[in-house]
């Protein structure tokens, strides 16, 4: 079984080796660790982002692809520890590679690596670890609300595997009281970020959990995990369906409801989920096929060399999938040279962008004021109002884009914003790529 | 099932109210009317669009909702729209009750029934109106029904199938899942039973069946292309589902967590897999993923297996003994349901807004008193299927929708979405009549771009008339 899982490992590695393309999402992480290195302050998720901006210093991108893949088989050699206890040798290599579906489009995601796995290592302990070294999920939940904002749900997590050990086990149950005191610990420490208390009001807005965004991000997992939608989370879908509860165990049908509302929410969680559901599949299916739960024989060892050799075809066959959508997506490739002009003219910008992550290219420019950039958790409702208004050409938006102060604004060419600024007069094209439109006020900066 | 006669009640008012009292909720109606007015005038079935479209005359086109048209037509006013706007509301009611009903016979608890069909409902919502895919809603679960009946019974699913392909073409449907239906028995009774050879039977007579209509084998083979049709990225009830959509939040979500969470499971079998079951789950949860259009078939799919797995797995659930003579159950839970349906649907009236126009009927009706033949494009195709078959119009897309070459639709999408090749376009199709929502983005680039004048304006609409039009075209 081993050289099985060395083989999907070292396939994971040179997947992200060769086939990672640069996300939208780098750019915010890598600018808000430019941020936390300049000194200029820390943002939600910064200690993940200042790792990936240090290695993308000393690497470049092909560190970043490095430290992507060698998380992820971290998060999946978790995932598979778990799996084992709960359904031996051959159904957790099973369950790491439906787990290692949810990952495959991470590969466009990017980024976050840690933050999965964070969440493996969580739920590692509180399935595993003995007594009172639950405990140890609380500073695992310290450093998830350090690398990202994910991590806000930690204490959720916990609080759901409280509530069903309370059921599976009864209301008095010791393991339940402890469980409880670990998600109170939990919960104090999402405020041990530099944010503090404001992590909490926060958090959920950066980790994309409000619905609201829907109205000026892309959240649905078909748009940003569109692979690992159609495979994982419908495997997912309908193993559960097909095997139920059968350790009936109301801690696994729990964690895997709000596995599949957090995804549906944020399809970012994809992975999140893939980690939650695959052991308890696996334990579910280990119940109807009791004899492939036992310990691996000789004939299971090669039985299990086949399934990584399956599931490394499978997963080469929708990475190739992925690349080609990838194409389709090259639309929402962020026109990184337009905004790096814009901030090189040495003036001041009060700059607006249609696709809200390209305004990550302008974080930490000194000259370049983003109306709004990923890091939408610092944006009030109102300015969150004006970016949905004025991106969808909505009643007044002229009206609000001078009462805001905007003086540029970057455009995907095929917006109707792009081309009602062209046939006002108040606007003109000062630059453009094959993606985008660069357009300037011809009054100048408002006063 | 007794107190899913409850729910059921409430959402039969609802049905009925917003079916009867509000005629003009869909655009669909308009063009069916006056196609089924053809099919009895000529006593045969066009095949193709006609002058009523000036970007695709011609182009070949089948109308599987010919049957429906006809009851439209038939059904145009008074008494006659009463019954069959009616009798679509009840087509609704009708697979509530016998979704229910398949619950009801796995031995699913009432009050679990009560729930899932509680959740159905609210997965009806957003798909329901007197249109022919809500007819098609209780042939699906009479399919199912039928073909979890044992003995001769079941060999009516052909017949269903039949009649299902002559009202909607989702008929192909049929014999894929009496195939998955077949497959699955035959994984969980482990040969060739006289049930397996029963239903793989039943699956080739749809198959067939569902050729028996005008069409014949064309209307399978259209239903799978439209599948992969790129046009459906155009269309709203296309889009991929999501929590943002709320008959699949409040309803048809509850019941795809329920399944997954408990299982799915039949009365006999909580052990092991039903692959049965299984296999028509997961054909469902695939389209109900794929595209929001299919919520309320797979809630209507999802309902008996959710509340058998409740009842076996959740005590609170669990079917409670018989009582003796229940007359709680017999006499007062209907007089409750019916005074429920009765107050539900006396709000809903009192409420409604009857002057309200979501196809932008106001401004179509002024353009019909305006001279000269108009090419008409709406910023939303739906309303233009108002002005199907209207003397001296013709629109450049309508909500018939898939007979439209994929060009057309490209070109529909540059002008709507306000793209860089908006205006020309326009210009290409000599489109001279723009029907779009006050303050959208085409009605914003019209008013910027000059060259249009506004001929009607309310709240909601503006209709715009191509300037120095002075010379009307002559019919």
């Amino acid at each position: 079984m081993i050289p099985a899982r060395a083989l999907l490992a070292a396939f994971v590695l040179a997947s992200f080796a060769f086939a990672a393309p640069r996300a939208p999402q780098l750019a915010l992480n890598l600018g808000i660790g430019r941020n936390v290195f300049a000194g200029r302050g820390f943002d939600i998720g910064w200690l993940g982002a200042s790792l990936e901006y240090a290695v993308h210093s000393a690497a470049g991108y092909g560190g970043l692809a490095a430290l992507g893949g060698l998380a992820v088989i971290a998060t999946l050699a978790l995932v598979e520890w778990r799996a084992r206890a709960r359904a031996g040798n051959l159904l957790a290599l099973a369950a790491t590679v439906i787990a290692a579906f949810a990952f495959l489009d991470v590969l466009r995601v990017a980024g976050g690596g840690a933050s999965w796995l964070a969440a493996a290592a969580l739920l590692v302990v509180l399935e595993r670890a003995p007594g009172r070294r639950v405990f140890w999920a609380i500073p695992i939940a310290f450093v998830w609300c350090n690398l990202s904002a994910q991590g806000i749900v930690a204490p959720l997590i916990v609080a759901l595997v409280a509530l069903g050990t309370m059921l599976d086990e009864g209301y008095d149950a010791p393991t339940a009281r402890r469980l409880w005191l670990v998600a109170l610990g939990c919960a104090v420490a999402t405020v041990l970020t530099p944010a503090g208390f404001e992590f909490v009001a926060a958090a959920p807005l950066a980790a994309r959990l409000d619905r609201n965004l829907l109205e000026i991000l892309p959240l649905a997992p078909n748009a940003l995990a569109p692979v690992g939608y159609r495979t994982a989370f419908f495997a997912i879908v309908v193993g559960g369906a097909a095997l139920g509860l059968s350790q009936r165990r109301a801690v696994d049908g729990l964690l895997l409801a709000a596995g599949i509302v957090l995804t549906l929410l944020d399809g970012a969680f994809l992975p999140v989920l893939g980690i939650i559901a695959a052991p308890i599949l696996a334990g579910n299916l280990a119940r109807m096929l009791p004899q492939f739960a036992a310990a691996a024989q000789p004939r299971e060892r090669k039985a299990g060399v086949g399934v990584a050799i399956f599931a490394i075809a499978a997963v080469a066959l929708a990475i190739g999938i992925n690349l080609r959508a990838n194409v389709a997506l090259a639309e929402r490739a962020a026109p990184q040279d337009l905004i790096e002009r814009l901030a090189a003219d040495g003036r001041p910008h009060s700059l607006f962008c249609s696709a809200l992550e390209w305004c990550d290219y302008a974080i930490g420019a000194s000259t370049v004021h983003a109306w709004m950039d990923g890091r939408v958790e610092r944006s009030s409702l109102a300015t969150r109002d004006v970016q949905r208004i004025v991106a969808r050409v909505e009643t007044d938006w002229p009206k609000r884009l001078r009462a805001s102060g905007i003086d540029t604004l970057v455009v995907r060419k095929t917006d109707a914003l792009a081309t009602l600024l062209a046939l006002s007069h108040e606007w003109y094209v000062r630059d453009g790529d094959e993606t985008a439109q660069l357009f300037v006020r011809r009054a100048g900066i408002l006063k | 099932m007794k107190y899913a006669w409850l729910i059921i009640a409430v959402f039969a008012a609802r049905f009925l109210v917003v079916a009867v009292a509000y005629p003009a909720v869909d655009g669909d109606l308009a063009w069916q009317r006056w196609f089924g007015e053809i099919i009895l005038r000529t006593g045969s079935i066009p095949q193709s669009l006609g002058a009523e479209t000036f970007t695709a005359p011609g182009a070949p086109w089948l109308p599987h909702e010919w049957l429906f048209s006809i009851t439209a037509v038939l059904g145009r006013s008074g008494i006659g729209w009463d019954l069959f706007s009616g009798g679509v509301a009840v087509c609704a009611i009708l697979a509530l009750v016998l979704a229910a009903l398949r619950a009801k016979a796995r031995g699913a608890s009432p009050i679990a029934i009560a729930l899932c069909t509680g959740f159905a409902g609210i997965a009806l919502f957003e798909s329901f109106g007197v249109r022919a895919q809500v007819v098609a809603w209780p042939l699906l679960a009479a399919f199912l029904l039928l073909l979890e009946a044992r003995g001769r019974v079941a060999w009516f699913a052909i017949a269903v199938a039949a009649l299902w392909s002559n009202l909607h073409g989702s008929a192909v449907l049929a014999p894929a899942i009496a195939l998955l239906v077949t497959a699955g028995a035959w994984l969980d009774e482990g040969g060739f039973t006289p049930r397996v050879r029963q239903l793989g039977a039943i699956a080739a007579g749809s198959l067939v069946a569902i050729c028996f209509n005008p069409f014949g084998w064309k209307l399978p083979a259209y239903a799978l292309m439209l599948m992969h049709s790129p046009i459906t990225a155009n269309i709203l009830e296309w889009k991929v589902t999501g929590l943002e959509d709320p008959s699949f939040a409040w309803g048809a979500f509850p019941l795809l967590l329920g399944a997954v969470v408990f299982g799915i499971y039949k009365r006999s079998g909580r052990s092991a897999i039903r692959w049965e079951d299984v296999f028509v789950f997961a054909a469902f949860a695939w389209l109900v993923l794929g595209a929001a259009r299919n919520i309320a078939i797979f809630a209507l799919v999802a309902l008996p297996a959710v509340a058998t797995s409740l009842t076996a797995l959740v005590p609170a659930f669990a079917a409670a003994p018989e009582r003796g003579r229940d007359w709680f159950g017999r006499y007062a839970l209907p007089s409750v349901s019916m005074l429920l349906a009765l107050v539900v649907a006396v709000i809903l009236l009192r409420g409604a807004d009857h002057s309200n126009d979501n196809l932008a009927g106001r401004a179509l009706a002024s353009l019909e008193r305006l001279p000269g033949t108009h090419r008409v494009l709406c910023s939303n195709f739906a309303w233009c299927g108002l002005l199907v078959g209207v003397p001296r119009n013709a629109v450049f897309l309508d909500g018939r929708a898939d007979p439209y070459p994929e060009k057309v639709w490209t070109d529909y999408a540059e002008i709507v979405r306000v793209r860089p090749d908006w205006r020309a376009r326009l210009d290409a199709y000599g489109v001279d009549t723009v029907v779009a929502g006050r303050g959208g983005p085409l009605d914003q680039a019209l008013t910027a771009a000059g060259g249009w004048r506004v001929a009607f304006s309310d709240a909601t609409y503006r209709l715009w008339l191509r300037a120095g039009r002075t010379r009307e075209r002559t019919p």
